[in-house]
C-alpha cells in the first residue's frame, strides 16, 4: 500500500476538458495534507461515516454532493467493502457539510475517486477493527484470532460469533485506530468494489420523490427572480416597484445597485450584477410579475 | 376563480388565474414536486405529465384549459411505483442525476400506451423532446424495450 501514499503526496495539475470544449485547470488536493495541515484537526473521522444500530441496520454517509456522477453510491461502496458488510444491508445518507469531519467535500474535476479511494477504505477498515476489538474484549480472546464475514465477527477457535449490531454499542466506546495503521483487503477479495451497483437514489428518482435543491422548501420561504438590464453593463435608473408590489403574492421588489467583485477567493468573478429582484410566495408569481416591471 | 383539476384520480380545487401553467400548480400549490421545471419554454421535456394519457409539457399548459381532463404526474403513474416503465427503469438503472427522469418516464409510458412494441426509431421519435444532460439515452431506449417486453398493461390513464 506504500505506493498509494507516494501517489497521494504528489499534488498535480490536471487538465480537464469540459463538455463545452473549454479547458480548466484543476488542482488535486492531497487528502492527507488537507486533513492534517497546520492547525487543522484530522479529517475522515471513521465514526462519523458509519452508524450501526443494535438491530444491525447499517447507515453509511455519502460525503460529496451527488451531481449524477454516482458518488453517492460509489463512495459508501468503498466504506462497505472494507467494513465487510453486504451492500444490500446498507442504507446511504447524505452527509452534512463538515470538512473537519468528512474531509474535502467539493465535487468537481473528477477528483472524488482519487481523493477518497484510500481514506474511505481505511474508514471502513478502522471501524471493522473497532468491532473486532469490541468482540475480542467481550470474549477475552486476542483480536488477531477474530475474523469478519459480511456483518458478523467470528472467533473460529471457540466457535463463537456475533453480529455487528450486537457489538456496535461496545465498539462505539472505543478509540478509532490511526487510519494509516489499518490493514486493507487484497483487491482480489473485493465483493462490492469493482461490481456494478444500482444507484442508491434510483427508486426515489423514478417515483418523483423530491430530492433536488429546487424541491427544497422552508416554512415561509419566498421565491425570487431578477430582471437584469437588457444591455451589458447597464444599471437600474428607476423601477415601478410600488405597482409591482401590489400584484398577487408579491412581498417585496428590490432594486439591486450591483457590486464589484468582493470575492477574495475568485477575484475574477463579477459581483452582483445590477437588476430588479422580485420576491414572491411562489416562483410563478415572481416570474409573472416580471412582465409588469 | 376556483379551478377544479383532476390530478392523479383526485379532484383538487385551486384558486388561481386560469393562465397559471399546470407545472406551477403541481409544484407550488399541490406540492407534487416530482414534475420538474427545466426550460419553461416547452423544449426540454422535464415537465412532461399525462393529460388524458397524452404527454404534455406542463410548463406551457394553462391550468384553466384542463377542466374535466385526467392529469397524471410521476407521483400518480402507479400506486406503488411499480408501473412497467418504472420497473424497467430500475432494472436498467437508467438515471444518473435524475432531474429529467420523471419527464422521460411519463413520455415513455405514453409511448407504450399507444405503441406497445416500439422500434428504436419509434422510441427516438417519441422521446426526442425529452432532453437528458447526463446522456442516459442508450439506457432509456433499453428500458423502454424492456418495459415493452414485460408489460401487457397499458400506461395509466390517469
Amino acid at each position: 500500500m506504500g505506493n498509494e501514499y507516494d501517489f497521494d503526496r504528489r499534488s498535480f495539475l490536471k487538465m480537464t476538458a469540459l463538455a463545452g470544449g473549454a479547458v480548466a485547470l484543476g488542482l488535486y488536493e492531497e487528502p492527507w495534507s488537507f486533513a492534517q495541515g497546520p492547525g487543522k484537526p484530522p479529517a475522515f473521522v471513521a465514526t462519523a461515516f458509519i452508524r450501526i444500530n443494535s438491530s444491525g441496520a447499517i447507515t453509511l454517509m455519502a460525503k460529496n454532493p451527488e451531481l449524477g456522477q454516482g458518488v453517492k453510491t460509489m463512495l459508501p461502496m468503498l466504506i462497505a467493502e472494507e467494513l465487510d458488510v453486504d451492500w444490500k444491508d446498507v442504507r446511504v445518507e447524505q452527509a452534512g457539510l463538515d470538512e473537519e469531519v468528512f474531509g474535502p467535500q467539493a465535487t468537481g474535476g473528477s477528483t472524488a475517486t482519487p481523493i477518497n479511494w484510500d481514506p474511505l477504505r481505511r474508514v471502513g477498515a478502522a471501524y471493522r477493527q473497532m468491532l473486532i476489538a469490541g468482540a475480542a474484549q467481550t470474549w477475552g480472546v486476542p483480536e488477531s484470532e477474530c475474523t469478519t464475514d459480511r456483518g458478523k465477527i467470528l472467533h473460529a477457535k471457540s466457535n463463537r460469533q456475533a453480529t455487528y449490531g450486537e457489538l456496535a454499542a461496545r465498539a462505539a466506546t472505543l478509540t478509532p485506530p490511526d487510519l494509516k495503521s489499518v490493514k486493507l483487503k487484497d483487491p482480489r477479495d473485493y465483493r462490492i468494489v469493482g461490481r456494478s451497483q444500482r444507484g442508491v437514489d434510483t427508486r426515489a428518482i423514478l417515483t418523483g420523490v423530491p430530492i433536488f435543491s429546487t424541491d427544497f422548501t422552508l416554512p415561509g420561504m419566498l421565491n425570487a427572480v431578477i430582471q437584469r438590464c437588457p444591455v451589458f453593463g447597464g444599471k437600474v435608473k428607476s423601477a415601478n416597484t410600488d405597482e409591482v408590489t401590489k400584484l398577487p403574492g408579491i412581498r417585496k421588489v428590490v432594486i439591486i445597485e450591483g457590486t464589484l467583485s468582493t470575492d477574495p477567493v475568485a477575484p475574477w468573478e463579477p459581483g452582483m450584477e445590477p437588476g430588479v429582484a422580485i420576491l414572491a410566495d411562489t416562483w410563478w408569481q415572481a416570474q409573472s410579475a416580471r412582465k409588469s416591471l | 376563480m376556483p379551478l377544479k383539476l383532476n390530478v392523479n384520480h383526485e379532484v383538487r380545487t385551486v384558486d388561481l388565474p386560469p393562465d397559471t401553467p399546470l407545472l406551477w400548480v403541481l409544484r407550488d400549490v399541490l406540492d407534487l414536486k416530482g414534475t420538474k421545471y427545466g426550460c419553461g419554454m416547452g423544449v426540454c421535456g422535464a415537465c412532461t405529465v399525462l393529460v388524458d394519457g397524452k404527454p404534455v409539457r406542463s410548463c406551457m399548459t394553462h391550468a384553466g384549459s384542463l377542466a374535466g381532463q385526467e392529469i397524471t404526474t410521476i407521483e400518480g403513474l402507479s400506486a406503488d411505483g411499480m408501473h412497467p416503465v418504472q420497473q424497467a427503469w430500475e432494472e436498467v438503472d437508467v438515471p444518473q442525476c435524475g432531474y429529467c427522469q420523471p419527464g422521460q418516464i411519463m413520455a415513455a409510458a405514453a409511448l407504450l400506451a399507444h405503441n406497445p412494441h416500439p422500434t428504436d426509431a419509434d422510441i427516438d421519435t417519441a422521446m426526442s423532446g425529452n432532453l437528458c444532460r447526463c446522456g442516459t439515452y442508450p439506457r432509456i431506449r433499453q428500458a423502454i424495450h424492456r418495459a415493452a417486453e414485460t408489460a401487457h398493461a397499458p400506461a395509466s390513464k390517469g
